[in-house]
C-alpha cells in the first residue's frame, strides 16, 4: 500500500509536469473573425467573392458557404478555396456578378475537434445607376 | 434531437472504454500475479475454467456491442450537424482532421470490442489493455484537445491519461465487484476475496488521484484566465461544478472503502453500488460537458 502511495505521488508529479504545458493556453474554438463583405455593409460594386477569416484553418471539405438573395433564391458560388497560409480566408467566388439588392450569407465550418459552428450575416449591393 | 444523440453516443463511448480498460487491467494484473496453484473467481473468465463468470462476460459483451455501435452514432451526429448525407462520410474521413481522428477511434473501438468478447486468456488480457489504451488516446484526439494548437500532444496525453485512469478506477471497481459476486456464488474463501480487493485498492490509490488531477487540469486548460464569476455563470461551469461534486462524493466513498480494505474488511456492497451509480452520472455529465462551449469564447 505504501508503494501505491509512492507511485501515486510520483505519477501526480508527472501529470503536473505534462499539464503545466497543456494548461498554458485556453483552447480556442473556431469563430468567424471577419468577413468580406462585412456584416451589414453596403457595397457599391458587385463583390467577386465571399471571404471568411476564421480563427483556425477549418477543414475545407466540411466548410459550406451559401448565399441567397432577398427573395431567398440561391446565388451560385464556386467551389470553396483557401490560400496556403493559415491566416488566408476561405473563399467562395461568385460565378456571376451580383445585382443590386440584399443578400444573406450562411456559413458552416468544422473545427479540428469536430465542433460544427455556423453563422449568418447579411450585406447589401447598391450598384450606381440602378 | 441531435444534441441528445451526441450526449448518449459519447456517454456510451466512455462506458465501453472504461469497461474495457478495467477488464484489461485486472486481467493483466491477474496474469502477472498468477501462480499455477491459485484458483479464484478472477480466473473464471479463463476459457479453461469450468465455472465461467457469466455476469462479467455479459458486461464485457455488452461493452463490446456498445463500442461496435458508437462509431455509427458519432458519424450520424456529425453528418447531421454538417447536413451531409452518409455518402459523404468517406470524404470526411479522408480529407478532414476530424475524419482521421474518427477513423482511428473506430478502428481502436472495434478491435477493443473483439478483444472484450474473447475469453480472458493471458494474450487476450494484454491485447485488450493495449487496444483499450489506444482507444483512450484516440478519444483524446476527438475532444477539445484536438483543437489545442499550442500544445496539441500534451493536451492529448492529458485527456488520454484522464480516460485511462478513470477506466482503471471505475472499470476496475466494476469488474472486481462482479468477480466478488461470482466468487461468493462459488463459495470462494475470504483470503482470495481480500487479495482481490487489496489488489484493486492498490490500483485505485494510484489512479483515482491521477484521474481527478488530470480532469481538473483539463478543465483548467479550457478555463484558463476566466474569472470565477464568468465560469460559474456559464452552462459549462455549472456542469463542471456538478461533476466535481459527484466526483468528490465518489472520492469520499472510495477513501472509506480503502480504509475498510486496509483493516482486512470487505467494502460495503451498498457503497460500491452507490459509487458505480455516481460514476454513471459523472459519465453522462462529462458527455454533455465535452459538447459544451467553455465560457468566454
Amino acid at each position: 500500500m505504501h508503494m501505491s502511495l509512492r507511485v501515486s505521488l510520483l505519477s501526480i508529479a508527472l501529470v503536473g509536469g505534462v499539464s503545466t504545458f497543456a494548461s498554458a493556453a485556453r483552447v480556442p474554438h473556431l469563430k468567424l473573425k471577419a468577413s468580406f463583405p462585412a456584416k451589414d455593409s453596403t457595397l457599391t460594386t458587385s463583390p467577386d467573392a465571399v471571404r471568411l477569416w476564421l480563427t483556425e484553418p477549418a477543414d475545407l471539405p466540411a466548410t459550406r458557404i451559401a448565399v441567397t438573395d432577398a427573395k431567398g433564391a440561391s446565388v451560385p458560388v464556386a467551389k470553396l478555396t483557401r490560400g496556403t497560409n493559415a491566416s488566408d480566408p476561405v473563399e467562395g467566388r461568385f460565378t456571376a456578378p451580383l445585382t443590386s439588392g440584399r443578400y444573406t450569407v450562411t456559413w458552416k465550418a468544422m473545427s479540428k475537434d469536430g465542433h460544427v459552428v455556423n453563422g449568418t450575416f447579411g450585406f447589401t449591393v447598391r450598384l450606381s445607376g440602378s | 434531437m441531435n444534441d441528445s444523440l451526441v450526449v448518449w453516443a459519447r456517454a456510451l463511448l466512455y462506458l465501453g472504454a472504461l469497461a474495457a480498460i478495467g477488464r484489461g487491467l485486472l486481467g493483466v494484473m491477474r496474469w502477472t500475479q498468477h501462480t499455477p496453484s491459485s484458483t479464484s473467481a478472477d480466473d473464471n473468465n479463463d476459457a479453461t475454467d469450468p465455472r465461467p463468470d457469466r455476469q462479467a462476460r455479459g458486461v464485457a459483451v455488452a461493452a463490446a456491442l456498445v463500442l461496435l455501435l458508437v462509431p455509427f452514432l458519432l458519424a450520424r451526429q456529425q453528418l447531421l450537424a454538417l447536413e451531409m448525407p452518409w455518402s459523404e462520410l468517406a470524404m470526411l474521413v479522408r480529407d478532414t482532421g476530424w475524419g482521421r481522428g474518427f477513423a482511428v477511434l473506430t478502428v481502436t473501438a472495434w478491435v477493443t470490442a473483439v478483444a472484450l468478447c474473447l475469453p480472458l486468456s493471458r494474450t487476450v488480457a494484454y491485447g485488450l489493455l493495449m487496444s483499450a489504451s489506444a482507444l483512450a488516446v484516440a478519444m483524446g484526439g476527438l475532444g477539445h484537445a484536438a483543437a489545442d494548437a499550442q500544445w496539441p500532444i500534451a493536451a492529448r496525453v492529458l485527456d488520454a491519461m484522464h480516460v485511462w485512469t478513470v477506466g482503471a478506477w471505475m472499470g476496475g471497481l466494476l469488474f472486481t465487484w462482479l468477480a466478488t459476486r461470482a466468487g461468493a456464488a462459488h463459495g470462494e474463501h475470504s483470503g482470495q476475496v481480500d487479495a482481490r480487493w487489496q489488489r484493486f485498492s492498490g490500483v485505485a490509490t494510484v489512479v483515482a488521484p491521477l484521474a481527478v488531477m488530470s480532469g481538473m487540469l483539463s478543465g483548467a486548460r479550457l478555463l484558463n484566465g476566466q474569472a470565477p464569476r464568468v465560469i460559474l455563470g456559464s452552462e459549462y461551469g455549472q456542469m463542471l461544478l456538478v461533476k466535481s461534486g459527484l466526483v468528490l462524493v465518489m472520492l469520499v466513498i472510495g477513501a472509506r472503502q480503502r480504509s475498510r480494505i486496509a483493516r482486512g474488511e470487505l467494502p460495503a456492497r451498498r457503497s460500491v453500488a452507490v459509487e458505480l451509480g455516481l460514476a454513471a452520472w459523472v459519465l453522462l455529465v462529462t458527455a454533455t460537458l465535452t459538447g459544451t462551449e467553455p465560457p468566454g469564447e
